[in-house]
């Protein structure tokens, strides 16, 4: 067995598949963008790391386990993602695993861990510590401290000392300077870098179309941390940032550093990158750096996620600067009703202006992804409808690669978590444990107690997961393969 | 002696090395980065698609790619498997890499049952050659792509035997409506169609007798034709009154043109240029009939359906015509052709090899 400093373990979320077998599958496949970065500055620092995704794992052997791993590894620290809610389950599951089968202090990190930290620690005697928000410095100091035990220095950690759950006073808050220095693309520490890359969606075993064939690699790109605008829906926007990592305002990656990032994805052989942060409408971050990959001649092809929509200059700029064969621009207008976009997105517009947008895209031959959401605060039946309409002249008119429509999920730390009245909800999932059962039952399963955590005031649970059926079903009906 | 490796993938530099129109039915579904149309044959749904990328390994680990071939699997005529591999183009190094590429071919299709493994080589081309230039749903760009030498003789020594040759012929636009004027004809019953006219008689035009080269009738997915949007005035069609009928039309021929979309690719850099629809509605300098069927070798149907395609041509402003997939066993109809001033600018030549179980 090998000794190692620390072990990062993504947790892939667990379902049991509902035929009479009753597999373990797996499925939300992207690991935090951060992980690689936190494993590559620990490992620069003289920590031995290794990271493990157990979902990649299992897709390429059915029979791994997680205590596999800890037969391999004898690590003094194990971390462990719990961003996104999605994990809830997985992260605690995987937590109890690494106590039971190593001697390794188990920490957790992300927005959900963040958030639900005190009662994590609280009910869960697996998890010796959480760090909230940024955990570059953090967890280094952890490193630092675990030997002489005094946790009460490392910045933004939650922790169990002496019985008590305490919180130490320091705070870290990651600036440009902190993200420079980070190495998002060190894949060599990660096991089965190859069969990540070739990941193409979150989907996994739940992928509605397994027979495609993967033909390229892709990975996720860091450009930035924060929001600037407050989503209803959303558990990642200002406020929920301010109140999760202390940040007050968005903050980019250096531009040098973008490219060096992308440089070293070719090296990889990656053909597509995923860039998910568009924080300023003005966008001049964009214009000066699609200038410098031109200029540099990175040849790589990008699915950027405008947050908010573009003049025609971006359009034209994106198709300028990307490879082709794999480039989208994705939107989200989330409904074809303005009132309940006015109501929901913290960026928001016209039918009409996102009509105009989708003629530049169309004039400049850029494919476009669009996606819907339904479960929205004052969305109706009939508010529905308008959604329905929308997508249908969307796809036949304009070039629209995907489109789907998904019922929202209440996100811990969203406006609509944090007060629920005021967006019209009447909410079933509260506190961490109400996402750990959640998780729990589709691991085993079991039908679960809510699929989606709310009623609104205008439609059940039921029917806002009806609309999602009957959005995607219009849409295949629509066009037959379309996907 | 480097080592070469073969894997799944289509890199980014494919299209850079090799700018192509992608027209497979999967279109949307490669933007996002897959194939996802599966061959189902004898109650199996099979992989349709293979992205055959050959890279050398370097002393340090590091790979180089070499050569890039789309292989495609489909059902003939007599329901046989075969494996189709597009003209494989050169990424790095001199084309060593080809025994690989062929030797991994024949891995996938003796596991997939193929019957044969064929190359689609571009034997002759000369000057600009106009959308689409392939059998397959990749037509490249042949006057941009760096393909790959293909010895006709090094590749009958490894197994390989001509079974087809396709040719591609192209003419002045403005000397061939001279030439068409000065003959005496009638156009009476020669229509445009609309797309939804065209749906409406699709197969009873698809199975005219004398019809332009596809590489299966029974599994139409691959031929290129399929997926290529119609609009107004590029689809045309010859009925004729039946003498013992009473006043009944039958369709005695059709064609279809497309403007050369590779002239709207340097512009607007797209693979998928299919799914923009106002595309078509760019100048162009030359167009291609790319699918036709004749109801018989007479003259009477070829050249008033010739000389609608190129009056809707000519009103687009194109100025060169070519016209498509003609087989070597249809000499009447480039006879014909070279009469009105076409010359051969383009041959494909099918190679093709049993496979080895």
């Amino acid at each position: 067995m090998k000794e190692l400093d620390i072990l990062f373990i993504h947790p892939a979320t667990h379902y049991r598949s509902s035929d009479q077998d009753g597999r373990d599958l797996v499925t939300f496949l992207v690991m935090p963008l951060g992980t690689l970065a936190l494993a590559d500055l620990l490992d620069r620092n003289g920590y031995s790391t290794v990271v493990y995704h157990t979902g990649i794992e299992q897709l390429q052997d059915r029979s791994f386990k997680v205590e596999d791993i800890f037969r391999l590894y004898e690590p003094r620290v194990v971390g462990i993602d719990l961003h996104w809610f999605v994990h809830s389950y997985d992260a605690v599951r995987i937590a109890e695993i690494a106590k039971h089968n190593s001697n390794a202090h188990v920490v957790l990190g992300g927005f959900t861990a963040s958030y639900y930290a005190e009662e994590i620690l609280n009910r869960f005697g697996c998890v010796d510590a959480i760090i909230r928000g940024d955990a570059e410095r953090p967890l280094l100091e952890l490193m630092r401290h675990l030997e002489n035990s005094e946790l009460g220095g490392v910045p933004n950690l939650v922790y169990r000392g002496r019985g008590v759950i305490k919180r130490s006073r320091r705070e870290f808050i990651a600036g440009v300077d902190d993200l420079r220095g980070l190495d998002y693309a060190n894949f060599e520490l990660l096991h089965n870098r190859e069969r990540y890359c070739r990941l193409i969606s979150q989907s996994g075993d739940l992928d509605p179309h397994p027979w495609r064939v993967s033909v390229k690699r892709h990975a996720w790109l860091p450009l930035g941390r924060g929001c600037s605008v407050d989503c209803s829906y959303c558990g990642g926007g200002r406020g929920a940032q301010r109140l999760i990592t202390g940040r007050p305002e968005p903050i980019y990656q250096p531009k040098e550093q973008v490219l060096e990032t992308l440089s070293k994805f070719m090296e990889y052989g990656i053909d597509s990158v995923y860039m998910d942060f568009d924080p300023y409408p003005d966008r001049r971050y964009y214009h000066e750096l699609f200038e410098m990959i031109r200029r540099e001649g990175i040849d790589i092809s990008a699915q950027f996620l405008l947050w908010s929509l573009s003049d025609r200059g971006f359009v034209r700029e994106f198709a300028r600067t990307f490879n082709p064969l794999y480039s989208t621009l994705t939107i989200s207008p989330e409904t074809g009703s303005e009132e309940v976009r006015i109501r929901n997105k913290g960026f928001h517009y016209t039918n009409e202006e996102l009509t105009r947008w989708l003629e530049y895209a169309k004039e400049e031959a850029v494919p476009v992804e669009a996606y819907f959401s339904t479960g929205l605060s004052s969305e109706t039946p009939e508010a529905f409808e308008e959604t329905i309409r929308l997508a249908e002249r969307m796809v036949k008119r304009y070039p629209i690669a995907s489109i789907a429509c998904n019922p929202l999920v209440l996100e811990p730390g969203s406006p609509r978590h944090l007060s629920p009245e005021d967006f019209g909800l009447r909410i079933k999932f509260r506190d961490f444990l109400d996402y750990y059962e959640r998780f729990r039952r589709l691991a085993l399963g079991l039908p679960p107690e809510s699929r989606l955590g709310y009623d609104t005031e205008w439609q059940s649970e039921h029917q806002i997961i009806d609309n999602s059926f009957r959005f995607n079903q219009m849409i295949s009906s629509m066009k037959e393969g379309f996907q | 002696m480097p080592v070469f490796e073969m894997e799944l993938h289509l890199p980014v530099k494919v299209f850079r090395r090799a700018p192509f129109i992608y027209t497979g039915v999967d279109s949307r579904s490669l933007i996002l980065g897959a194939f996802s149309d599966p061959l189902t044959n004898r109650g199996m749904n099979l992989q349709r698609a293979f992205p055959l990328l050959v890279s050398s390994r370097h002393p340090d680990g590091r790979l180089a790619d070499q050569l890039f071939s789309l292989a495609f699997l489909y059902i003939d005529d007599d329901e046989r498997r075969r494996l189709h591999l597009t003209h494989p183009i050169l990424l790095e190094g001199e084309g060593e890499a080809l025994e690989t590429l062929l030797s991994g071919a024949n891995r996938i299709a003796s596991t997939l049952g193929c019957a044969s493994m064929d190359i689609e080589a571009h034997h002759e081309v000369l000057g600009s050659i106009s959308f689409p230039s392939s059998m397959s749903p990749i037509s490249y760009d042949l006057g941009k792509a760096t393909l790959i030498g293909l010895n006709e003789v090094s590749l009958i020594k490894k197994g390989f035997r001509a079974v087809e040759e396709i040719r591609c012929l192209s003419a002045d636009i403005h000397y061939l409506e001279d030439r068409l004027s000065d003959e005496k004809r009638s156009n009476e019953y020669v229509a445009a169609a609309s797309p939804k006219e065209f749906k409406e008689i699709e197969k009873m035009c698809r199975s005219l007798p004398i019809r332009s080269y596809t590489l299966s009738n029974a599994d139409a997915t691959l031929n290129p034709a399929e997926n290529i949007p119609i609009s107004e005035g590029t689809t045309w069609i010859i009925r004729r009154r039946r003498r013992w009928g009473f006043g009944e039309l039958t369709v005695e021929g059709f064609m279809r043109w497309s403007p050369n979309l590779f002239e709207a690719m340097e512009r607007f850099r797209t693979p998928y240029l299919p799914l923009f629809q106002d595309i078509l509605r760019y100048e162009y300098r030359a167009g291609k009939v790319f699918e036709w069927g004749f109801r018989s070798r007479d003259k009477g149907i070829i050249l008033p359906l010739l000389s609608a395609a190129a009056e809707a041509m000519k009103h687009m402003g194109i100025e060169t015509i070519q016209l498509g997939c003609v087989d070597f066993r249809q000499g009447f109809l480039k006879n014909l052709l070279e009469e009105y001033g076409f010359k051969v600018v383009h041959r494909i030549r099918l190679m093709r090899r049993t496979v080895e179980h």
